[in-house]
Formats: structure tokens, C-alpha cells, sequence
């Protein structure tokens, strides 16, 4: 047997987060991962969003191979079926406005999650913390009503009076402390991926900067994300695994291996000489609100294991770092006060639902609604007719430019159908964002809307 | 420009678990397939009427869940591979 302040199960982000957090604060901490290392389970590959570099002063000296930010991103509507050409491109810059700069830099941190993953567990251990490979936790040891310890798949007792599982979405750890039993279908969904090596120099040059290229179209979906001597083809964009049931097939496989066929992405593989080299399934929570059944005595589930990807994109990884660190402040609280209950523990849940990751699931279940839109028809027209906007009207080079900057108003006209169709997601999101601002907006523009007829008539008036 | 197909199977690293960790326990199975819809290795049928694993499931799995989720009638037992075997990203 042996003992421990603090047992991280998992050597993810998340456990990493806790176990260097926890570290830092003096507390004796194992990690158990039951990788030969650390990301050898975790697979889709990833983008760290500019929120890591905001919330952990560590980030700055991330520097591993497969890193590279993204300045820009392609997003490519594809044509209907069986089309693999793109109908056009739009694409996409970090926001002038952001809120901090690292918002303004780059758009995400594209890694491969060895990488990263390795990365976080040297902290870890240079922190302090005792990382065991190859070990499975698969029970929870008890006293009483208490949770003091776990075992591993060999028998062997780990023993401390508090416990952090961020063992991922399928937690031994959640299910053994009677948690939960299992997701249910409708909370959960699978990523396939599609991983190709290829020349690193070629990536560059052929990609340029832009190394995160988005798929939309009419019933598909997908993207392409570089790292450097490779890249990742993922299925279209998250639905359930009810919704895959009710289709009746596998449709995050299916799609992952379509969106190889695209014209784009055949060119990509040509270009760099790529080969494909591992296929990957990354079953992920995707839920549509917060999940507050992560605590129990001596227990504190975070990351995947307390379902904290986000409902709309389901972006996870930042997600497990902030609520892991979080819990392990709080396991150095429960030290300090020698008070390790359920009551005591508490206290994570709250404030991790009050925190960004938690304000994230505010409209959860609309948001996610919304996200399983962007594959539909509808999206498809409109960015069609976006791009007729642009190209037929005020840009034209096909008729002369004054009959195309005609033109607009009529296109905008049989755009009515899919406004109405965003304003159907736009405003209920943002009301229960805002809680009533939305309306006082509203209000504001119709008061300015006469001063702005007047502005405008002005301006386009001529002499 | 259509590509040759791509075979999942080879490119899977997966060492092979000594032991099993799906079960199906066929008093509980109806067969109903949703399993056999939602493994994205193909590696479940239904044989008889009931869910049947493949033989070589140890060799391809990885390690998803999804069919333990997906099984409406507590018919699936989900572990993990011992630590040391399972499925390996090098490149997730």
C-alpha cells in the first residue's frame, strides 16, 4: 500500500493540470495513467485555444515539434452529393477585437496530443508529482461511506484521503463511485479520424498558413488540421450517438472516410506525398447542460470524466485543464481544513459551474441544436447566395457593375428564408445570454433607425 | 481523382489484451443492432438473432465504448484492457 495527499487518475491535460497545481501547493501526489505515456489513448488531435494561454502562465513556454498556431483557417462549402468540389471559400483571422492579445495571435494552437499531453505530465513531475505509467486504476477503495484510495488492475492500493478522476469520458473511476453508469446516447458522441504522414516541408509550403481547413455542405461535414510532419481528416461535425442509431449507421466513420475523396483534401495528400498512417475513434460527452454529479466523498471527477466539453463545438481540452486545477485547489482547501466529505468537496461543483467553463452551457441545449445545423441545406443556400451577393452583384466582372450593385436587393430578398431561420437560433441564445439586454438592443436600433435612414441618404445622395 | 479504398484495420496499433474486457450477455440481448450500427471497426454482428463480438476484437478495438453506451438493455460489459495492452495512438 501506499500513500498519497492526492491521487490524479489519468495523465491527460486534466490530470496533469491537477497534479502540477497540487504539487506546486506542497500536497504528495501520484498520477496513474494507463498509457506506456501520456496521450497514448487520447486521439483527434486538437486546437488549444487562446483561453490556455490566458488562464495558465505555463503556456507561454509551450514548445514542442508539432506545434503551430493558426493565423488563418479555410472554411470550403462543398457542393451537394456526390460532388467533392468546392461551390467556394471563406475564410477565417483571429478577431481584432479579442479580448486579450493571445486571442488576436492565433485562432488555436494545433498539436498532436503526445506531444501536448507529454508535455503537461513533465510539469507535472517536475512540479513534484510521481507519474505511474501502465497503471489502471480500476476501483475505488472505501471506508465506511469515504472514498480513500484506488487499485490498480494488479492489486495494488493507492491511498489518500481525496481523489481526482480525469480518466476521460469513460471513467472506471465515475462508474465504481456510483456516479453515473453510462452516458446516455444523446450525451455522448464519436470523432473518427483519419491521421496521414507526410513531408513536413511540403505541408508548410503547400498550406502556408493556413492549417485548419473546415468542410460544410448539404449531409457533410468535416476538417483537415495540419501539424507539421502530418495532418488529421475528421468526420463532419459532432451529432449524437442517438442520432447515429436513428440514421442507422455509423455516420462519423462513413464521413471521416468520404472527406479523404474530397477534391481538396486528394490534392493535399498528393502534394505532400501523404500516406495514411493510424485511423483513430475519439468518443467524447457532449452535453447540453452543466453535469453536477462530479463529487462524491473523497471524489472529484474533471474533464471528460465530468462530461465539461462544451455544447457547442465540444471543445475539451482547456475545459479539463481549468476544471482539474480547480479541483485540485480545492483538494489543498479540504488539506488545510482536514475535511475531505462530499459537503466539503462540494464546494468545486460550484464553483466550477459559476466559472467560463460552466457559464459555457448557458443555452447549451440551443447551441447544440444550432451546431448540428451547419451541415444542413439551409446553410448551404445561404452561403450561396452569399457568395452570389458578392460575386454577382457588387463584385461583378461578368456585367456591367452598376446592374450587378442592382441586383443585391433582390438576392437578399430570397435570402428572407434563411434569416429567419438564424434569427430562430440567434435570439433565443442571445436572451438568455443577456437576460433581457437583447430587447433593450433591439429597442436602441429602432430608436437610432430614422437617424440612420437620414445618415444614409445623405451619404449615398451624391451632389 | 477517387483514391484507392482506405482499410481501417491496417491502420490500427493495437496490442492484443491477454484477457477479454467487452462481454455480451446473451439472456439480455434482443438484437436490436445497435451495436453492430455504431462500431466504427465493425467489429459486432448479430448471429442467431443475438449481438456476436468478432473473434479478433482484441486485435481492433479501440477502446470507444460505444457500444456499451448504445446498449439499451444492460446486455454489454465495457472495461479497459489491462495497463500495457490496447489500443496505441502514436499520432492522436
Amino acid at each position: 500500500m501506499k500513500s498519497y495527499d492526492l491521487i490524479v487518475v489519468g495523465g491527460g491535460p486534466g490530470g496533469s493540470a491537477a497534479a502540477k497545481e497540487a504539487s506546486d501547493a506542497g500536497l504528495k501526489t501520484v498520477v496513474l495513467e494507463r498509457g506506456h505515456f501520456c496521450g497514448e489513448k487520447n486521439s483527434s488531435g486538437f486546437g488549444l485555444s487562446p483561453k490556455a494561454a490566458r488562464d495558465f502562465d505555463y503556456i507561454k513556454d509551450l514548445d514542442v515539434p508539432s506545434l503551430w498556431p493558426t493565423k488563418f483557417g479555410a472554411m470550403h462549402i462543398i457542393k451537394p452529393k456526390p460532388s467533392n468540389e468546392d461551390r467556394m471559400i471563406w475564410g477565417f483571422t483571429p478577431p481584432r477585437r479579442a479580448g486579450y492579445p493571445q486571442a488576436s495571435e492565433y485562432m488555436v494552437q494545433m498539436m498532436y496530443r503526445p506531444d501536448f499531453d507529454q508535455w503537461m505530465s513533465r510539469l507535472a513531475k517536475k512540479a513534484g508529482a510521481e507519474i505511474k505509467l501502465t497503471t489502471l486504476a480500476t476501483d475505488v477503495i472505501r471506508d465506511g461511506e469515504n472514498i480513500v484510495g484506488v487499485v490498480d488492475g494488479k492489486g495494488q492500493e493507492y491511498r489518500a484521503p481525496v481523489v481526482i478522476a480525469a480518466d476521460g469520458a469513460h471513467s472506471l473511476i465515475a462508474r465504481k463511485a456510483g456516479l453515473r453508469k453510462r452516458w446516455d446516447k444523446d450525451q455522448v458522441t464519436v470523432l473518427a479520424t483519419l491521421d496521414y504522414k507526410a513531408d513536413p516541408k511540403r505541408v508548410q509550403e503547400y498550406l502556408g498558413d493556413t492549417n485548419v481547413h473546415i468542410f460544410m455542405g448539404p449531409d457533410r461535414g468535416g476538417y483537415v488540421c495540419a501539424f507539421r510532419d502530418g495532418f488529421h481528416i475528421g468526420s463532419r461535425p459532432a451529432k449524437t450517438l442517438q442520432s447515429e442509431i436513428d440514421a442507422g449507421k455509423n455516420l462519423s466513420t462513413r464521413s471521416a472516410l468520404e472527406n479523404a475523396q474530397l477534391d481538396f483534401i486528394q490534392k493535399l495528400i498528393r502534394a505532400t506525398r501523404a500516406k495514411p498512417a493510424e485511423f483513430q475513434l475519439h468518443f467524447l460527452p457532449w452535453l447540453k447542460s452543466f453535469n453536477e454529479r462530479i463529487y462524491a466523498n473523497g471524489l472529484m471527477l474533471t474533464g471528460d470524466a465530468a462530461g465539461v466539453p462544451e455544447p457547442f463545438m465540444a471543445e475539451g481540452v482547456w475545459q479539463a485543464m481549468y476544471s482539474s486545477r480547480l479541483a485540485a485547489q480545492v483538494a489543498v482547501r479540504a488539506h488545510k481544513e482536514k475535511d475531505f466529505s462530499a459537503g466539503f468537496l462540494k464546494q468545486y461543483m460550484d464553483e466550477l459551474k459559476v466559472s467560463p467553463v460552466g457559464v459555457d452551457f448557458t443555452s447549451g441545449p440551443i447551441l447544440r441544436d444550432f451546431f448540428e445545423q451547419w451541415t444542413s441545406d439551409t446553410f448551404y443556400q445561404m452561403f450561396d447566395n452569399l457568395a452570389d451577393i458578392m460575386f454577382y452583384g457588387m463584385l461583378t466582372m461578368a456585367e456591367p457593375h452598376a446592374e450587378g450593385m442592382l441586383r443585391v436587393p433582390g438576392i437578399l430578398l430570397e435570402m428572407l428564408p434563411q434569416i429567419a431561420f438564424l434569427t430562430r437560433y440567434y435570439f433565443p441564445i442571445a436572451e438568455e445570454a443577456a437576460r433581457g439586454k437583447v430587447t433593450n438592443f433591439i429597442n436602441g436600433m429602432k430608436t437610432m433607425a430614422p437617424m440612420l435612414q437620414g445618415m444614409m441618404n445623405q451619404n449615398s445622395g451624391g451632389n | 481523382m477517387a483514391d484507392k479504398p482506405i482499410d481501417k484495420k491496417k491502420l490500427v496499433k493495437v496490442i492484443e489484451s491477454p484477457v477479454d474486457f467487452i462481454s455480451v450477455d446473451r439472456e439480455k440481448c434482443v438484437g436490436c443492432k445497435n451495436c453492430a450500427i455504431i462500431c466504427g471497426m465493425n467489429l459486432w454482428k448479430i448471429r442467431n438473432g443475438k449481438a456476436a463480438l468478432d473473434k479478433d476484437y482484441k486485435k481492433y478495438c479501440l477502446e470507444c465504448a460505444s457500444c456499451f453506451t448504445v446498449c439499451s438493455y444492460d446486455a454489454i460489459e465495457f472495461t479497459f484492457p489491462p495497463a500495457g495492452y490496447g489500443v496505441v495512438y502514436e499520432r492522436g
